[in-house]
């Protein structure tokens, strides 16, 4: 256990920033914090860091715990939301800092931290910027400067503060997939702070979904996907269309109730489990009306409202949109083919 | 009828242009012409003569003692005052934030006045003035305490908003870099405001030097004692001896124009500071 969270909480004046959360990360795992803003993550990931106090319980890092610790003894990097890099130091000196603030004792000499530097800063493949200031640098190669700088201490732990939250889609893409190779590579425990569902599943080992200051989920990224334990979770990590429906005591749904037979249910349907047809049929009962169709992209994405109203989302193949030629203001009929329930229905 | 209201427009821009320069020139131009036209008027020689007097070298020496303690004191003060304002929140900010202004909005005989009441034999620190057997009052380290509380604002406001608008990133990267106060104070935090402090402690030192109000009432004017380069200039004023007043003047005036060209010096140094300094906070 490389870093454990026992009851943590922590209050802004009245506002409850994280609420009692407990969680632990496995060595050389990287995990990610994820949740709307104002959910806590970053809050948490400061708490680790050291860089805000837990109002009470307790952080433990490879077996110690450093509560009270200096956040300058918790051997831990650091990557912030917009880098922080010292914009009056060369990208060289940036990541030198690490280094050359240590103790004398400790300090290595001129040469050995020459060399440290340029193969950190070959390992994030900016060896030929080492003598430019950051002002001069893109956004992604700043990131990277950080990164290089979080590494130079060697830290057991990394922590990365919405680490491509300000750059654009292109380059967020590359630079994550790039940061999972590397992670591969040099195996540091990190953690990840992101509001970015996409990312996180696509980044990490497991996934710690927050709200409101509270943990919902912990799992990988298809455990929380697939197995969501909330709708708070289900909702989060993709677009959901909800139904009321009703369930007879043989199991059954029933989407189009004529009466008051069996138990009212909310069933929460992913856009890609929508079937459309033009007749109704036993597995497409619902009547609904086109409202918009967008084609760009690999899936084409249905707007429809059934009789109530109510907005609808399909995603359906390219050739099945072919197939079955749909219009807008075309009346159809959807069903469900796969379907989320919940018991408890405390967040609705 | 739109050319009417083309050529009004120019007009009253015009007009407005006159009005500023006229000010300029009566309140600005004018005076400062005066100070020098007359320091010179009696030749390069007299002029040399009465500053090389043995009063005027005294209040010269005086002012620069005053300085040498005031000016580290104060920009120590201003730095730490500016850390704490915008690196803590803490109750009463906002109160110290007012309090930070008193000495520009207190006029400086009040202040003066304070610390006669404070520090004379019957003030309220008189006690301790009359066991430690030091004279505060009427010498010079009455004079200190006095510029001291007349310039403590002035490096601390001209970093306040340099150092919010920097926010404490880069001071936390620094610490979870393994950092300490000292090494994040002195790498990272001093080079970034190296501009504002510098032009604050200009500006904190330009007042150093001028300050007549407060200095004057604790003074005393006891000659070649407590004389500073301003009271020199009200002393020779006062007996008729305008062209040697108008000679030390013009040193208070050289001291006010370098500080000016230091400013535009540093903005087009710090680019950063320039525009912190226009667009967010006016000046």
């Amino acid at each position: 256990m490389s870093i454990e969270l026992i009851d943590v909480s922590k209050k802004f004046g009245s506002f409850v920033a994280v609420d009692s959360v407990s969680f632990s990360v496995n060595k050389g795992e990287l995990l990610a914090l994820l949740g709307p803003s104002g959910s806590g993550k970053t809050t948490i990931l400061r708490i680790i860091a050291g860089l805000e106090k837990a109002d009470s319980g307790s952080v433990i890092l490879e077996g110690r715990d450093v509560t009270k610790d200096d956040p300058r003894d918790r051997g831990i990097g650091f990557v912030f939301q917009h880098y922080a890099l010292f914009r009056h130091m060369t990208v060289f000196e940036n990541v030198a800092f690490g280094l050359r603030v240590k103790p004398r004792k400790l300090r290595p000499n001129e040469s050995e931290i020459r060399k440290q530097v340029m193969d950190l800063l070959s390992l994030v493949q900016l060896d030929f910027l080492a003598h430019h200031y950051p002002m001069q640098l893109s956004g992604g190669q700043r990131q990277r400067v950080a990164l290089a700088r979080a590494l130079a201490i060697q830290p057991s732990i990394l922590l990365l503060d919405e680490p491509f939250g300000s750059l654009d889609a292109r380059v967020r893409k590359e630079l994550r997939r790039w940061l999972r190779k590397l992670h591969d590579e040099i195996h540091v425990t990190s953690v990840f702070v992101t509001h970015d569902q996409e990312e996180a599943l696509e980044v990490s080992d497991r996934v710690v979904i927050t709200n409101q200051g509270r943990i919902e989920q912990i799992g990988s990224p298809e455990e929380v996907y697939f197995a969501p334990r909330t709708p708070f979770v289900f909702q989060f990590l993709g677009d959901v269309n909800l139904f009321h429906a009703r369930e007879l005591s043989n199991g059954e749904l029933i989407f189009i109730p004529d009466d008051d037979s069996g138990v009212e249910k909310r069933v929460f349907v992913r856009p890609n489990q929508i079937s459309i047809a033009l007749n109704w049929s036993q597995k497409n009962p619902i009547p609904a009306t086109i409202h918009y169709i967008n084609t760009a992209g690999p899936m084409v994405k249905v707007e429809l409202k059934d009789k109530k109203g109510n907005p609808l989302l399909a995603f359906i193949s390219i050739e099945e949109y072919q197939q079955l030629n749909l219009k807008k203001n075309m009346n159809v009929f959807i069903g469900v083919k796969s379907h989320h329930t919940f018991e408890n229905m405390s967040h609705f | 009828m739109m050319k009417f209201k083309k050529v009004f427009v120019y007009c009253f821009r015009i007009s407005l242009i006159l009005i500023s320069l006229c000010f300029l020139l009566l309140f600005l131009v004018i005076p400062l012409f005066v100070v020098f036209f007359n320091a010179f008027s009696q030749g390069l020689p007299v002029y040399i003569g009465n500053i090389s007097r043995k009063e005027t070298v005294e209040s010269i020496l005086l002012t620069l003692k005053i300085l040498i303690i005031v000016l580290p004191v104060n920009t120590i003060f201003g730095i730490a005052c500016a850390w704490y304002i915008t690196r803590y929140t803490f109750r009463g900010k906002k109160v110290l934030l007012t309090f930070l202004d008193l000495p520009f909005t207190v006029s400086p005989v009040v202040a003066g006045t304070i610390f006669i009441f404070l520090f004379s034999i019957n003030g309220l620190l008189g006690i301790l003035v009359e066991k430690w057997e030091v004279q505060i009052i009427f010498a010079f380290p009455g004079m200190v305490i006095a510029t001291l509380f007349v310039t403590f604002p002035f490096v601390a406001r001209e970093l306040i908003p340099i150092m919010e608008e920097q926010g404490q990133e880069m001071e936390e990267a620094g610490r979870m870099l393994g950092a300490n106060v000292w090494q994040i104070l002195l790498k990272i935090t001093l080079p970034n405001i190296r501009w504002a402090l510098f032009y604050g402690m200009v500006l904190c030192a330009a007042r150093c030097v001028g300050e007549f109000g407060a200095v004057s009432v604790v003074s005393g004017h006891i000659r070649g004692k407590t004389i500073t380069i301003p009271l020199e200039v009200e002393i020779l004023y006062n007996e008729y001896n305008l062209v040697g007043a108008f000679c030390v003047a013009s040193l208070l005036c050289l001291v006010g124009l370098i500080s000016l060209i230091f400013r535009k010096w540093i903005e087009k140094r710090d680019p950063v500071y320039l525009y912190i300094k226009t667009h967010k906070y006016g000046d």
